[in-house]
């Protein structure tokens, strides 16, 4: 009876055993005005890089003013020089909300302060390689919000073959 | 019966090796493809004869200083100095034991463009009186209980070594005519995560250093480019420039948003020299400040509402001086009463790209000595928008 259920079953365990959103390459936290660098990928024609976004968002910091740029270079040269999709919500993995909290002291006394913080990988770009070789992926966080707090956003890029 | 079942079991397995060749061949086999890392060998245990030659041969452009108003010594011209008074349990000279001295003598630090803001390494030198010119010597320097890994060089008066991949350079002189001891001690720490064989021909250049200081006899040298300074400097402070202007180029030519400054953070967190890519006012006022300076008719500008690139104030009497198309400005505070203040110098180098004007400036507060590096290093990027070099490329 349940003869009909395994093929299926192994099937989908067969891919579920990868990982779907391909290998990951470099991790980059990013600062504000300052660029980070992958230097010297090794990569073939036809990969295709995937440059995810991944934020952590708290609800104690909204409508914050971000963007950032990208470069990415072979041989010296620039190749593509873009910003990237940071609020695409097409494809988004890893997406967890977690409820923090502080103490906050004030003239009527002491009270605790609930704020969640959402954390999520969002696919920004796709970048197919036209040559072998060895190439840079440069990024620059240009953050022009005018108040920043210890819950700002935190950033980082994650560089991803498939 | 039997040959109903087994075709089932055997369907079964045959089922499940599929699907488990699946499970294994579904996924890429994962190979560590960063090839990029430095893979040479970095086990250097001597510096040999060659490269100790090498490196004395060098060309270092040398000033005499006079210290505590007795002292001359000389040492690098891009280098100032401090002098303090120390006791000897504020000083460790390898094992040497310092207790025998009974008086405070004077310790001068020198502070170079790379000891100073980054603390790449640092670089004292003390003068300790004696009659006696065997008091002290490389021998009881090594000798006792403090730890020495390895040693990369020794002569009569020198040693270099390191402990716990912190890079000591030592030296002793003793000065006839001054009846005193010169003892130079620098040190690149541990903290400094740069190549062992970038660390140990550093440590020979300081070396160098110390064996300039009672020298009296010496060609006036200067460098006259940027070219001219790499190839006369440690690697490992090229590499550390031309790193921090990997950044400049790729702020000059994709990331600077007009009307913005940017200032790249040094391995230790500091800043080095800030790239301003101004609006058509904010470039209009600093020539205007530029012009003010040429006349000497320093006025006050209210600039409050918009970037500043160059602001200047009337307490302070400044002096211009145009090299090699970068502006250099010293200001000094207006004293009255006798003193002299210090004097600070900056550095502004426009650099034209594309049609565009941006404008390079050193970000620290430099002493004099420090410009003329700031200025050829400027002058090169403006004319090449990189700072590598046909040696370093």
């Amino acid at each position: 009876m349940y003869k009909n259920y395994l093929f299926p079953i192994l099937f989908i365990l067969s891919f579920s055993s990868c990982n779907p959103v391909g290998k990951e390459l470099a991790v980059l936290e990013l600062a504000n005005g300052e660029i980070v660098s992958a230097e010297n990928m090794s990569l073939k024609k036809g990969d295709v890089i995937t440059i995810w976004t991944k934020v952590s968002s708290s609800s104690e910091d909204k409508n914050e003013a971000f963007r950032v740029k990208f470069n990415i270079e072979n041989k010296g040269q620039s190749i593509l020089l873009d910003s990237l999709n940071t609020s695409a919500e097409d494809h988004v993995i890893n997406s967890k909300t977690t409820k923090e909290s502080y103490n906050q002291s004030s003239s009527e006394g002491d009270s605790t302060v609930y704020y969640t913080v959402h954390e999520y990988e969002t696919e920004s770009k796709k970048f197919t390689v036209p040559n072998d070789g060895k190439y840079a992926f440069d990024f620059k966080l240009i953050d022009r919000s005018s108040s920043r707090s210890l819950f700002g956003n935190k950033l980082a890029i994650i560089l991803r073959k498939s | 019966m039997i040959n109903l079942r087994s075709n089932f079991f055997f369907k079964k397995f045959f089922i499940f090796i599929v699907s488990a060749a699946l499970c294994f061949c579904g996924c890429k086999r994962i190979e560590k493809s960063d090839d990029g890392e430095d893979s040479t060998v970095d086990d250097i245990e001597e510096v040999s004869k060659a490269a100790y030659q090498r490196i004395l041969n060098l060309k270092l452009p040398l000033k005499t200083v006079l210290i505590a108003e007795a002292y001359s010594l000389t040492i690098p011209q891009n280098c100032d100095f401090e002098v303090q008074k120390v006791t000897p349990e504020e000083v460790v000279l390898g094992n040497i034991d310092l207790a025998k001295i009974d008086t405070a003598f004077l310790s001068i630090n020198l502070g170079g463009i790379f000891s100073k803001n980054d603390g790449l390494y640092s670089e004292q030198v003390y003068i300790i009186p004696s009659n006696d010119p065997k008091r002290f010597s490389i021998a009881d320097l090594k000798s006792g209980n403090e730890r020495i890994d390895a040693v990369y060089y020794e002569d009569e008066n020198s040693i270099i070594y390191d402990q716990g991949e912190t890079f000591f350079t030592y030296n002793i002189q003793y000065d006839e005519a001054k009846k005193c001891f010169l003892f130079y001690k620098a040190e690149i720490s541990w903290t400094q995560k740069y190549p062992k064989k970038q660390k140990l021909e550093l440590s020979v250049h300081l070396l160098k250093h110390a064996k300039s200081l009672l020298t009296t006899n010496y060609p006036q040298a200067k460098f006259d480019s940027w070219n001219d300074y790499v190839q006369n400097m440690p690697v490992l402070e090229v590499n550390w420039v031309n790193n921090m202007f990997t950044k400049i180029e790729k702020e000059l030519k994709y990331f600077l948003d007009t009307n913005d400054q940017v200032s790249p953070r040094t391995p230790s967190n500091y800043t080095f020299v800030a790239l301003f890519s101004p609006s058509q006012e904010t470039l209009s006022d600093f020539y205007k400040s530029i012009n003010q300076l040429k006349t000497n008719q320093v006025i006050e500008s209210d600039y409050s509402s918009r970037e500043v690139i160059l602001n200047i104030d009337s307490q302070y009497s400044y002096q211009l001086r145009e090299e090699a198309g970068c502006y250099v400005v010293s200001n000094s505070a207006k004293m009255r009463d006798g003193y002299t203040a210090h004097t600070f110098t900056t550095v502004f180098c426009p650099v034209v790209y594309k049609g565009k004007t941006f404008i390079l400036k050193t970000d620290k507060e430099l002493t004099p000595s420090h410009a003329d590096f700031f200025v050829k290093m400027f002058s090169y990027f403006s004319k090449h928008y990189t700072l590598k070099t046909s040696a370093t490329k």
